[in-house]
């Protein structure tokens, strides 16, 4: 009964503390969605400069985009961080602002082929570079 | 799958087209606004690993709606009055209340997803678009009969089929496609999370409410359980093909590249990447279809439960007039649900929540429903089968399990996020 107890306690404190590191989960986390967004707007790009996509679609769903990457950002520049942690964060941080700058711009002339292409590879190169830093913490 | 009659046995051809309830039923429940993400997320996190769950899923959903398809036609009895009758005042106002609940929830997600996807193809605001796809939903569940209701987004729905394009078109590697069928344990409990989550998907009970209700809308008897059956196996067995192609094109597209699906949005750009703009289309007009189906189905069968609960005339096929409670039912049902969502709730999470909880209910849905269709004094000559009895007993058990760990593998996983 006691050890049944015990377990509970345990599992009770693990799910609220998320396994004790919460924070360093949390950035590792918000990193990686940064990570996602980049690739997923680096097709959208590559239908865009193709000419396979629709504007009203592109322009809406590369809103969502957008805003979730400045919302990762702002979650990243909120939280407590270790600060071993720092400067990754901050280039997190960056290449989060890079990368909604980019799918704005998109949205804002989506007929412009040429804008795409170079989005898509910067968006994917950034998106490499999230990774990187999400696995190295 | 029961015992029947000869009279089941013929069907004529006009009959072959009457599956629109079994696809608006499959359709609504099986990619509604939270499936169409769910299904994408375990496509990209776990590539074809998952399909195998999809089968479990549909299979269950085929067992207890050809049960509950055959008590409405042979007993005349819907799902919640079976419920009623075998388990007692008591528990069915537990699942009265479970249910009412659950079906809001759904129905705001699925009224929420309504409004992304008309953003999607306008690019209007979503205040604007939400009024817009409620008015839209109202008067064509107020204004067409029951019949046209079920053809309308059970057939337009169809245009998901893109999806079972897409997943061919994109040449998926089949020998890892046919791994997937093989039920495997992947040690996380992410994985048990999602299996849990798509298994629960495709039994969730407001689909049953709906269908056995529908299927006394549409006036079945006896001489109908060809037709149930026929519309369990293929409008269902549709459902599970959608949601296959769903997580195969995902695993194509978004798996490589890592993505992380959490909105509709992401969910067409598998159809996109494979057809360009056509396919994007066709993505969000089946999923307008899908998704508004959910949600009529979502406020029906809230109507249904609250009617068949308290005695109410009920039931589409008369006039609003002959049935004005349960009509003001899921009017009031669809008012709220646009408050809900007027309060900014994201409406994806909204639906993975309601899938979650609505897990926790299913046993309380589905053994009245097997006790009955087993009963002799109900069911005649068409109680189960051995085949259908065993079945069920084996999906009810499958069920108790699927219930009990959804809620901590939902607090574990940070409801699939960690």
């Amino acid at each position: 009964m006691k050890r049944a107890a015990a377990l509970l306690v345990a599992l009770t404190a693990a799910l609220a503390t998320g396994c004790g590191n919460e924070t360093n989960h949390d950035v590792r986390q918000s990193i990686e969605q940064i990570a996602s967004i980049s690739a997923e707007a680096a097709i959208m790009a590559d239908d865009l400069e193709r000419g396979r996509t629709k504007t009203t679609y592109f322009r809406v769903h590369g809103e969502e985009l957008s805003s979730q990457a400045e919302h990762e950002a702002e979650k990243l520049s909120d939280a407590p961080i270790d600060p071993a942690l720092h400067d990754r964060v901050e280039k997190a941080i960056g290449l989060s602002a890079e990368i909604s700058g980019a799918i704005d711009d998109m949205r804002v002339s989506p007929n412009d082929a040429q804008q795409a292409r170079q989005a898509e590879q910067d968006l994917n190169k950034w998106a490499e570079e999230a990774r990187k830093i999400a696995g190295s913490i | 799958m029961g015992r029947g009659g000869p009279q089941d046995r013929g069907l004529d051809l006009k009959k072959v087209f009457q599956i629109a309830l079994g696809i608006v039923a499959a359709v609504g429940g099986f990619v509604d606004i939270g499936e169409l993400v769910f299904n994408a997320q375990a496509g990209a996190l776990f590539h074809y690993k998952l399909l195998w769950a999809v089968i479990v899923g549909v299979i269950g959903i085929m067992v207890f709606a050809e049960m509950t398809g055959r008590v409405a036609a042979v007993a005349g009895r819907p799902v919640f009055d079976v419920l009623r009758m075998r388990m007692g005042i008591n528990v069915a106002i537990v699942g009265l209340i479970a249910s009412l609940a659950i079906n809001l929830l759904t129905l705001a997600a699925e009224v929420g997803g309504v409004a992304i996807v008309l953003q999607l193809l306008f690019d209007v605001k979503f205040g604007t678009m939400l009024l817009l796809g409620l008015m839209g939903l109202v008067l064509i569940v107020y204004f067409v009969p029951f019949e046209g209701i079920e053809r309308i987004f059970g057939y337009l729905g169809c245009a998901l089929l893109v999806y079972v394009a897409a997943a061919v078109h994109l040449k998926p590697d089949w020998h890892d496609v046919a791994q997937g069928f093989v039920p495997s344990w992947h040690g996380s409990a992410l994985y048990a999370y999602f299996a849990v989550g798509v298994i629960g998907a495709a039994l969730v009970p407001y689909e049953v409410y709906f269908y056995s209700s529908g299927g006394i809308e549409d006036g079945w008897t006896e001489k109908d359980l060809g037709l149930n059956r026929m519309n369990t196996i293929l409008g269902f067995g549709l459902g599970g093909i959608l949601s296959i192609a769903i997580i195969m094109v995902s695993a194509q597209v978004l798996g490589p590249a890592q993505i992380d699906p959490s909105y509709l949005g992401t969910t067409a750009l598998g159809a996109q990447h494979a057809y360009g703009e056509t396919g994007l289309l066709l993505a969000l007009l089946g999923m307008l279809f899908a998704v508004g189906g959910a949600a009529v189905e979502a406020a029906f069968s809230g109507a249904y439960t609250l009617a068949q609960f308290a005695g109410w005339e009920w039931g589409k096929y008369r006039s609003p007039s002959g049935a004005p409670r349960f009509t003001l039912s899921w009017l009031i049902f669809f008012a709220l649900a646009f408050v809900v969502v007027a309060t900014g709730v994201d409406p994806v999470i909204l639906t993975e929540y309601a899938v979650i909880f609505s897990v926790v209910a299913l046993p309380l849905t589905y053994l009245p429903v097997l006790l009955i269709a087993r009963d002799r004094t109900f069911m005649g000559n068409h109680t189960n089968g051995l085949f259908a009895d065993v079945l069920g007993w084996l999906y009810f058990v499958i069920i108790l399990i699927v219930a009990l760990a959804a809620v901590p593998l939902m607090l574990i996983t940070q409801q699939g996020s960690a």
